[in-house]
């Protein structure tokens, strides 16, 4: 229930782009400096004092608010009931997000640009070929590898168009070629933990301990290879 | 050479339980922490198998047993499932099949709590294998880290990775070894999508429900596995797909 405390979404919110930019990163209205959930420091002024007013927008939900006019449509609502009203934002020198379009002064913009394309060039190169240059184990040093979270490596097919999952038997699973390390594993899985049974025991027998699978009733015990590895001992 | 330790295996809850002990310890020692633990496993099988109409699962899932006259074990497996049915969004559902039947989780806690009470009794290295569900801690008689191969889906004789470790409890849930017995809660039907799913943790009981989780999710249990904090696992689906976490102890080398 608490969520009915949010103020309600304004009209257009759902829609995509429509060319003109939020009041407010948020998507909500500021707040007046005493409203105990507006920013203390926020004022509503224009920052710079030369700044044009707000052009009346298409939409007049945006429009200022004259003061003490009653105001229609939604409404802040707070543990103290109704808030202040909502100020109106300056459309475009407000707190939108910056306006990276400097059309003035072209001249000054381009030179900026080339600078900045001959800097990030000269980064890139300078990156590609550290890059080309660390080995792998140095790369392992740089921590470029290592896992952020508990990430499912990637996968490796066993032969997926050939064999329907769970048509056929299959000798052996592939591992996931995350690394050299996998890929050499995997050649050594095959060959070691593959063919017949009496084989896969007495190859297996030294090298496993135990083996880790879904329960097995009593008698599918005796075939498995954790059998095979108890008669061993 | 003789190794030290002693093996036995013995059928207790419908499957076979491979008890490897590794200490060297005087053989009488031994066989009497081996005794122990077999009669703990014996004791939760008597009181918590759904196979027995005198168990006291069976006489509480009647009402015969009200909750606050039963054994403490009872309890505490009751709470661990119902945590466990909030923390697998409701897929670990030990009323699944209508009646309460906490075998998914009993059976890891069981071996988990046998493991502990063998490190308590000063048996700090040894491989308990409840019916596929692993707990290792130490090191194998051989002195190395104990290596647990995990089965391959399509061929019992082989193991498709090989994990290790000196403390760790993998368990495995699949659907290959007595058809497709795993129910999705949510639709009443078994599941499909993952043919086997180890969890790799700290908690045997844990894992095992986790695994068994995920396998009733169907694909979308990989990127909850992905999520799960604390736990490793390793997934093979039914198109014969491996996944795992990278940081999976694999064995290499």
């Amino acid at each position: 229930m608490a969520d009915q405390n949010v103020p309600p979404r304004r009209l257009r919110d759902d829609r995509g782009w429509d060319g003109r930019q939020h009041p407010t990163p948020d998507g909500y209205r500021d707040h007046g400096t005493s409203d105990p959930y507006g920013p203390s420091g926020h004022q509503s002024n224009p920052p710079y004092p030369d700044a044009p007013p707000a052009p009346a927008g298409p939409y007049p939900q945006y429009a200022p608010a004259a003061p003490g006019s009653a105001h229609r449509g939604p409404q802040w609502v707070g543990p103290d009931g109704l808030g202040r009203p909502a100020r109106a934002a300056t459309a475009t020198t407000g707190y939108g997000l910056p306006n990276l379009d400097d059309d003035d002064d072209p001249g000054r913009r381009a030179g900026r640009r080339r600078a900045l394309a001959a800097l990030g060039g000269t980064a890139a190169v300078v990156a590609g070929g550290a890059v080309l240059a660390m080995t792998p184990q140095v790369r392992g040093l740089f921590g470029g590898d290592a896992p952020v979270g508990d990430a499912t490596g990637t996968t490796a097919t066993d032969g997926t168009p050939a064999r329907p999952g769970g048509q056929q038997p299959s000798t052996a699973l592939e591992l996931p070629q995350e690394t050299a390390q996998s890929d050499r594993r995997s050649d050594e899985v095959d060959g070691r933990y593959s063919g017949t049974a009496g084989q896969a025991v007495r190859k297996q027998s030294a090298d496993l301990d135990t083996v880790s699978g879904a329960t097995a009733t009593s008698t599918a015990y005796r075939q498995s290879l954790q059998a095979a590895l108890d008669r061993a001992r | 050479m003789i190794r030290p330790g002693l093996r036995l295996v013995e059928q207790v809850m419908g499957t076979a339980i491979s008890l490897d002990l590794a200490d060297d310890l005087p053989p009488p020692r031994l066989r009497e922490l081996a005794g122990d633990v077999f009669a703990w496993l014996r004791e939760v099988d008597a009181r918590f198998s759904t196979y027995r109409a005198d168990s006291e699962v069976c006489r509480f899932d009647r009402g015969e047993v009200l909750l606050s006259e039963a054994s403490a074990d009872l309890r505490v497996v009751l709470e661990r499932c119902a945590e466990l049915w909030g923390a697998t969004d409701g897929f670990f559902d030990v009323y699944v099949t209508g009646r309460l039947d906490p075998s998914g989780y009993v059976k890891g806690w069981a071996a988990q709590v046998a493991s502990d009470r063998l490190v308590a009794a000063g048996a700090p290295n040894h491989c308990l294998n409840a019916g596929g569900d692993v707990r290792v801690r130490g090191h194998s008689a051989s002195g190395r880290p104990w290596r647990i191969g995990v089965r391959h889906p399509w061929d019992g004789s082989s193991a498709c990775l090989v994990l290790t470790g000196t403390d760790l409890a993998v368990a495995t849930s699949g659907v290959y070894e007595r058809g497709q017995h795993v129910l999705d809660p949510r639709r009443g039907a078994p599941a499909t999508g993952l043919r086997s799913v180890t969890v790799v943790g700290p908690d045997l009981g844990v894992a095992d429900a986790y695994a068994t989780a995920a396998v009733a999710m169907g694909m979308a249990g990989i990127g909850w596995l992905d999520r799960l904090p604390g736990h490793l696992h390793a997934v093979i689906t039914d198109d014969a797909r491996c996944l795992h976490s990278t940081r999976l102890p694999l064995l290499t080398g």
